[in-house]
């Protein structure tokens, strides 16, 4: 029978619900019982302003980050047939940086630098897209080789700019680019690209697994690759530019969490998709906690964390899943 | 063999006219040929030749450059993929699959074409896999993972998987390449089976011409130059069209009611 994983799905989901009440509950601020329950009943006072204002914001964007992260690397590793390929693999993290900082570099605010983020990303997108999509037709190291190419592009002008920029820029910077919460704003835009984009990416499940078997098989099956390859292409994108935005590049989400709930799941895009989701969600929300309250009242960024969390867990999965 | 529907009545798949190039190469040019229903086909030529080119055009999975092939009378260029997948199978020589499955799931993708957008494979789709996993002498592994599997076991999982897709045409690349004599005796009385008793049509590349002989009813030598002779398999298959074909002397013995072509 075909196997359907519910039980891996229950546990992901109850790490994440788990994850997510940690997050909320820890702070520079103990919030006691009463206080929970004043705030969850919408009394005015500090408590309420500290969970809505605050703490509710920050968990929402950390889920929602990590799952972006997650899912685009599953959608990235079955369009490039490599378990190893990551959301930023093609440049799209560093097309993002370049806009970012160089928002931040020209005296923008938050939102010029989203708006900055959000133009470098979808530039970078397209810039590889185009290239890759040359006479030659579209084919896997085609396009791993051109984003390749330009994220190393863009790592170059990234480098210029941190040394061009004044000192008291740099560290804010530095954070961008490790990936960090702290400077977080509303996370409603990445959650609706969140919604948006599973949306479009689950019922393509199937197609995806087709996929994942080569192009000319996925075409005798009856797989238009033609138009599902770009909309592949362009949805991990989409979902990274959500989550870049909103937290700089957080790394190893989207290589480690797919390939930790693989050796969970199995290769199924229909299960693997919401339990990478699931996955990644938990990952950054634990990671951001741990950044929040290791060194306590100073703020780490998350992206160093993740990696931290990340690298063991999965050489100890790798290694487990060895054996086998 | 009993021949349930008479050979070559129903016309399943046709080339038209068919010309293709690859890397300025020809392989064939205003090809027209008849894949009848019951008929088993065998694609000789040397490497090179354009045989698996020439099965990847009749899948519509490549356009040709000139002509047509036609499925049912209608142009495989205006047909939708998913029509196309549900009538013709094709049996890719590429096994390699980065993502690791059990050998269950990975036979389930053939059910891939018959199964709407919504629809989880049901227990009628793992049914077909299992008797296509059995068909092939790989149903007691069904739950190990592929990476696990020889290159032989591998192959025969991509062939339980084509049938599972279970289409009126098989277009078949290279199935025996990795398998053992056992196995490429097993999987080539099958798919003759298939033709022979269901009216299916097969068409497979192959490198052995005494194979070829002992189970197709017609073959087609690819020649280089693009020039192409097809015709039933008794009388395309001679000493002559052989020696020609890989340019080395062929002898033909015959042993066991079977014919034997032996390189000199």
């Amino acid at each position: 029978m075909t196997r359907r994983p519910t039980l891996p799905l229950l546990a992901l989901t109850l790490l994440a619900l788990a994850s997510m009440a940690a997050s909320l509950g820890s702070g520079s601020v103990a919030l006691d019982w009463n206080d929970w329950r004043s705030a969850l009943a919408g009394d005015p006072g500090m408590a309420h302003d500290l969970v809505w204002q605050l703490r509710l914001p920050r968990t929402i964007a950390a889920f929602a980050v990590g799952a972006l992260l997650a899912a685009a690397g599953a959608l990235m590793q079955v369009l490039l047939r490599n378990p190893l390929a990551d959301p930023y693999v093609l440049g799209i993290s560093g097309g993002a940086a370049v806009g970012a900082l160089g928002a931040g570099m020209l005296g923008a605010a938050a939102f010029g630098q989203s708006a900055g983020a959000v133009t470098g990303a979808v530039g970078s997108t397209l810039l590889v897209f185009g290239l890759a999509h040359g006479a030659g037709g579209w084919t896997q190291s085609r396009l791993l080789l051109t984003g390749v190419v330009v994220a190393s592009g863009w790592g170059a002008v990234v480098t210029l700019m941190l040394a061009l920029v004044p000192d008291q820029q740099l560290r804010g910077m530095l954070f961008w680019l490790i990936g960090d919460l702290s400077a977080a704003g509303p996370p409603w835009q990445a959650l609706a690209a969140l919604a948006v984009g599973l949306a479009c990416a689950v019922p393509l499940g199937r197609e995806l697994n087709a996929l994942a078997r080569g192009e000319i098989t996925a075409m005798s099956l009856g797989v238009e690759t033609r138009w599902l390859r770009p909309v592949v292409y362009l949805l991990a994108s989409f979902l990274t530019a959500a989550a870049v935005t909103t937290a700089g590049s957080v790394g190893f989400v989207g290589l480690v969490v797919p390939h930790m709930v693989r050796l969970a799941v199995g290769n199924d895009m229909r299960i693997l998709l919401p339990a990478s989701v699931l996955g990644g969600a938990s990952l950054v929300m634990l990671a951001d906690t741990l950044a929040r309250s290791l060194m306590a009242p100073m703020q780490l960024p998350v992206g160093a964390i993740t990696a931290l969390i990340g690298v063991p867990v999965f050489l100890y999965l790798l290694s487990r899943g060895a054996k086998r | 063999m009993s021949a349930g529907i008479p050979p070559g009545e129903i016309v399943a798949l046709e080339t038209v006219g068919l010309g293709i190039e690859i890397g300025g190469r020809t392989i064939c040019r205003s090809l027209s040929l008849s894949f009848g229903a019951a008929q088993c086909w065998a694609v000789l030529g040397l490497n090179g030749a354009g045989k698996t080119t020439l099965l990847h055009t009749l899948a519509g999975v490549r356009p040709p450059q000139s002509g047509e092939v036609r499925l049912d009378g209608r142009s495989l260029a205006r047909t939708p993929r998913r029509v196309i997948a549900r009538s013709i199978g094709l049996l890719a020589q590429d096994l390699l699959d980065a993502f690791d499955g059990t050998v269950l799931e990975t036979t389930l993708i053939g059910r891939h074409p018959h199964l709407s957008r919504w629809h989880w494979e049901g227990a009628e789709d793992a049914r077909i896999a299992m008797a296509a996993l059995a068909e092939v002498d790989l149903d007691r592994l069904a739950a190990r993972r592929v990476s696990t599997l020889s290159g032989g076991e591998c192959e025969r999982l991509a062939i339980a998987a084509v049938l599972a897709q279970q289409p009126r045409v098989w277009l078949l690349d290279e199935p025996t390449s990795h398998l053992d004599a056992h196995h490429q005796l097993l999987v080539l009385d099958l798919f003759a089976c298939r033709a022979a008793e269901q009216g299916r049509t097969v068409v497979m590349s192959l490198h052995d011409a005494s194979l070829a002989a002992r189970y197709c009813t017609h073959a087609l030598l690819l020649f280089e130059g693009g020039e192409a002779l097809a015709g039933a398999a008794a009388s395309v298959l001679t000493e002559a069209s052989l020696t020609r074909l890989y340019r080395h002397p062929i002898r033909e013995i015959a042993a066991d009611g079977l014919r034997l072509f032996v390189p000199r």
